[in-house]
């Protein structure tokens, strides 16, 4: 035989090997027939059949399964078949694979997202040996709070860390360049990049004698600050750089891939602090990582470091009385409170794939119908149940990794959309991309996805009686009552999924339009913020400080369609904001534990009126109050009724420290209404504020409320500034409104994707519903067509159908609904002013659900009842 | 060119084949199958999956011409008709039936 003629046979051996078994089927099928005719019952007449063949058939049958090469033959026989029966009924199909589609591409995308930022080490190495180590401030409950040197000094003693490294994040102005720029970094102690394990990539690190105070003047580079900067020159080590007017020499520069402490990190230098500064039990200003020593486990070094922290509160109790220890893992740190909320959207993507894949578990059902009979013959022709359940598991296999393809697809589009959404301080944002493990993740997804819709039809049919299902020409298969069961069930199931997800949207959507509405205790509109600072060569003084930004107000003011400018020293406040703890007069100290520290800040003359501060008591501050006046203050209401609870007090005095400090006394001159700073979803703490005439501070922000758009006075602003400095430095220009929708933004991706997410999960289900009204309604044609004829009403009928799927969609919300109030406790901390609980979500999401549901059925069930009743009948 | 002369059986089952289609014309393999039952009134009973093979070698040999069609009751079937070659193989068969029946007879009546 010729090579080409082998080949050939090749292919031609399967075609034959197919057509002989249709003409054996024939065969049988024909005996069969006429045995029926003869009067023998059915399981007879088949036995009767396949003796007088010989048993071949069957025989074929087992040891096709056995062989590992006839397996793989059966299989991609199989995988034939099913691509055949998928393009026989193209239109269910495509919906099908659609939905899947659907559920596996947002599968897809969130993995991603998770692989990304959870899962990913970070680019040190050995990464989960690093930790971040903070105070653990009890009076405040505030775990993550800055330490002092002494300590971070007392807790490198540990036997469980290898080493410590403290870094201050902190931004330096880069002079000499044609306009000043602010450089964000961080001064570190000596050892900082050792700890972390990333040698420069250039040049060296830094040495013990650099971290000294008034030492050699040295700074490494960030990768992209040397491309920019220096052009990348190999040869930088060793040039200088001006920072704040004064010469650093560049020592080495890091790989591209480095940024810590925050994404933007450009520039580290030595901490170098002084004597007095490292003697200062009680100054936090130090943020701390360490290298745990191999074998370390977090609990260990937790356990080790508390107890650190508890022999150095009994130590030194003055500085450290309520403050421990406290240890998180780096990845733990920088993932922060991503972690939860990437979890609750896979499991909300979870779900959306569950209802996908019972809405094809319910069209493989109701296919069930037209295939039968063919069903039926082949059970009847001795394929093992095995055999028919591979059969249709394959198909739905077929059907679910077309559907991962798709959804890779929709995938993609998803991780552009969802880097669009986050917000911009997402870590590891730009990491977020389809790669070999989300592959994996896709492919897993999309079988169990196979296994899930394809089992339950695929036992339900292959478990049929075949004696009801020959004579019926196996309409019993999807008609019968066992099946019509399973339908509803699956419906009903996929109700309470959707309600489970609306209910968790519903809660979180609640809270952000709550938090919306909140009004922050300022004005937020048309407020233009911008920090500017004066150079020092030109403004040595803290008077000629204050000098300049009472002068650069005074021109603010005259811009046209400047209604009001004013200046301080912050206008928002971080998670840590700097406090004090102080004495008030005539009241003798509580204990260090239970003392309550307060904020403090600069602020011009006219601030509160330029940001619409209400005055509660007392005054505002005026011109008298300068440097050699009474020193005086404003606090806030907050302040006055936790220390002046039921007495005015205005006129009331206290000092910073204790009652044995120096500190002079500030009288309360006003009271504020309360302010949130900390972002709209805390309340306000104790806050104080100073006139700038009497504490001076430099790099204000100044804000500026306009008549109008407030980026039409940026020009006019800065020429302001610069007239009065031209080396000024201006930075974070921004406006109150995008400052207060920046600290939403998380708030508002959570809430987006979760509604987006529950918007496709009721797509999907009412698809669902329409797909089973639709089908139920064809197959009961017949029974429509005999009430039609008997003089039923339409809108009887419509009443009827439509009333079945509600019952239905009622039970599944409710159960979804019991289920949602377990679930929707993991969403708690996500919730603003709403209980998990919330009635009136869950009655708005079931109204929702039930309309959705109505709408979905009615479609079909209209269709249905306007059939011709005569043609209804002539249908069978 | 008798590459079966010592398989009668097959040689008998090829026999009958070729007969039943000499004279009945198109015929599916189950038609073959109720044809030599009921003309031999039961008394030759096929293992009716042996059939199968025995058609498909005699169609690859060219005796028979197969083809797809509809059965009675619109179902697809294989039908088998004879060829020329096919009648020339019938009428070897049927001269060696002959000359084999003849001398068992022959060797039955005097043995």
């Amino acid at each position: 035989m010729s090579w080409a003629n082998r080949l050939f046979n090749l292919f031609r051996r399967e075609r034959v090997d197919a057509e002989a078994e249709e003409e054996a089927q024939f065969h049988l099928v024909a005996r069969m027939e006429e045995n029926l005719a003869r009067g023998m019952s059915l399981e007879d007449a088949r036995r009767d059949a396949a003796r007088r063949f010989g048993g071949g058939l069957q025989a074929r049958e087992r040891s096709r399964d056995a062989d590992l090469v006839i397996w793989l033959d059966t299989l991609a026989r199989d995988i034939r078949f099913a691509f055949r029966n998928l393009a026989k009924n193209r239109g269910v199909t495509l919906v099908a694979a659609l939905s899947l589609a659907l559920g596996i591409g947002a599968n897809t995308a969130i993995f991603s997202a998770i692989h990304a930022i959870l899962l990913r080490p970070l680019p040190y190495p050995e990464p989960g040996r690093l930790a971040m180590l903070w105070m653990d401030n009890r009076r405040l409950g505030l775990h993550e709070d800055l330490t002092s040197f002494p300590n971070y000094e007392d807790w490198k003693k540990s036997r469980v860390f290898e080493d410590l490294a403290g870094f201050v994040p902190s931004e330096v102005i880069l002079t000499g360049l044609e306009e000043p720029a602010r450089i964000p970094g961080a001064a570190v102690t000596w050892n900082f990049l050792s700890v972390l394990g990333v040698p420069p990539m250039l040049g060296r690190n830094f040495t013990a004698e650099e971290d000294q105070a008034g030492q050699a003047q040295v700074v490494i580079l960030s990768y992209g600050l040397w491309q920019r900067e220096f052009g990348g020159d190999r040869h930088v080590v060793g040039k200088t750089i001006e920072i704040g007017n004064k010469p650093y020499s560049v020592v080495g520069v890091m790989p591209a891939d480095f940024a810590f402490p925050t994404k933007d990190s450009q520039l580290w230098r030595p901490l170098g602090l002084s004597a007095t500064d490292r003697a200062h039990r009680d100054g936090y200003f130090l943020s701390v990582i360490g290298r745990m020593r191999p074998g370390v486990t977090r609990e260990r070094a937790q356990a080790e470091m508390a107890a650190v922290g508890a022999r150095l509160e009994a130590q030194y109790p003055d500085s450290n009385k309520g403050y421990g220890v406290w240890v998180v893992p780096l990845l733990e740190q920088v993932v922060g409170t991503m972690r939860q909320v990437l979890l609750v959207l896979l499991g909300a993507v979870a779900f959306v794939l569950l209802i996908a894949c019972v809405n094809v578990a319910n069209l493989f059902l109701g296919r069930g119908a037209a295939r039968g009979r063919e069903i039926a013959v082949r059970a009847a022709l001795g394929a093992g149940r095995i055999r028919l359940v591979r059969q249709l598991l394959t198909e739905s296999a077929v059907l679910s990794l077309f559907a991962g393809v798709l959804g890779l697809a929709i995938a993609l589009f998803g991780i552009r959309g969802l880097v669009l959404l986050a917000p911009k301080d997402l870590p590891r944002l730009d990491q977020i991309a389809i790669d070999v493990p989300v592959l994996v993740f896709t492919l897993a997804v999309s079988l169990v996805a196979a296994i899930l819709c394809g089992m339950l039809p695929a036992l339900r049919v292959s478990g049929v009686d075949l004696n009801e299902a020959l004579r019926e020409g196996g309409r019993s298969l999807a008609g019968g009552k066992r099946s019509r069961h399973m339908r509803s069930a699956l419906t009903v199931a996929e109700i309470a999924f959707s309600m489970i997800l609306l209910t968790g949207a519903g809660l979180m959507i609640r809270s952000l339009l709550r938090l919306q509405s909140i009004h922050p205790g300022f004005r937020t509109e048309n407020v233009l913020t911008w920090r500017i600072a004066p150079s020092r060569t030109k403004f040595p003084s803290r008077p000629q400080v204050v000098g300049f930004y009472a002068d650069l107000l005074q021109r603010l003011q005259s811009i046209p369609s400047v209604l009001g400018a004013g200046a301080t020293s912050d206008i928002f406040l971080s998670e840590t904001p700097n406090s004090a703890s102080f004495s008030v007069e005539g009241r003798p100290d509580p204990p260090p534990e239970q003392q309550i520290e307060a904020t403090r800040d600069t602020i011009s003359l006219n601030y509160f009126q330029t940001m619409g501060v209400t005055l509660i008591r007392g005054r505002f501050f005026n011109e008298h109050d300068g440097p050699d006046s009474t020193p005086v203050v404003i606090i806030n209401e907050t302040m006055a009724k936790r220390f002046w609870p039921g007495e005015d007090a205005v006129g009331r005095r206290y000092k910073l420290g204790d009652a044995d400090s120096h500190a002079p006394w500030l009288t309360v001159v006003g009271i504020v209404a309360d302010m949130r700073r900390q972002g709209l979803e805390k309340l306000a703490r104790c806050e104080t504020f100073l006139p700038m005439a009497q504490r001076p501070a430099i790099g204000m922000a100044v804000v500026v409320h306009t008549a109008s758009d407030p980026a039409k006075v940026v020009g006019p602003v800065r020429d302001a500034a610069r007239a009065l400095d031209k080396s000024a430095v201006m930075f974070e220009r921004s406006t109150i409104a995008d400052q207060i929708g920046e600290s939403l933004s998380q708030r508002r991706f959570e809430t987006l994707l979760l509604g987006l997410f529950s918007l496709l999960a009721l797509t999907l289900a009412a698809v669902g519903i329409y797909g089973v009204v639709y089908q139920s309604v064809s197959q009961r044609t017949n029974e429509i067509g005999i009430r039609v004829a008997l003089g039923a009403r339409k809108s009887g009928l419509l009443g009827m159908v439509v009333g079945e799927t509600l019952a239905r969609v009622g039970l599944g919300a409710v159960l979804g609904g019991a289920a949602a109030l377990v679930l929707s406790r993991t969403l708690s901390s996500f919730l603003y002013a709403v209980t998990a609980a919330d009635p009136l979500t869950y009655a708005a999401v079931m109204v929702l659900l039930l309309l959705a549901a109505a709408l979905a059925s009615l479609i079909p069930a209209r269709r249905a009842t306007g059939v011709d009743p005569v043609e209804a009948l002539r249908y069978e | 060119m008798r590459t079966h002369t010592n398989d009668r059986l097959q040689g008998t089952l090829d026999l009958l084949v070729l007969k039943t289609l000499a004279s009945r014309g198109r015929m599916h393999g189950y038609g073959i199958t109720l044809h030599i039952e009921k003309i031999s009134e039961d008394i030759l009973r096929l293992e009716e999956g042996s059939l199968y093979p025995a058609l498909h070698r005699m169609t690859q040999a060219g005796w028979l011409r197969a083809e797809w069609g509809a059965s009675e009751k619109n179902r697809r079937a294989r039908y088998y008709t004879i060829t020329a070659a096919g009648r020339r193989q019938l009428a070897e068969e049927e001269k060696h039936w002959a000359q084999l029946t003849e001398a068992v007879a022959r060797v039955l009546r005097f043995a």
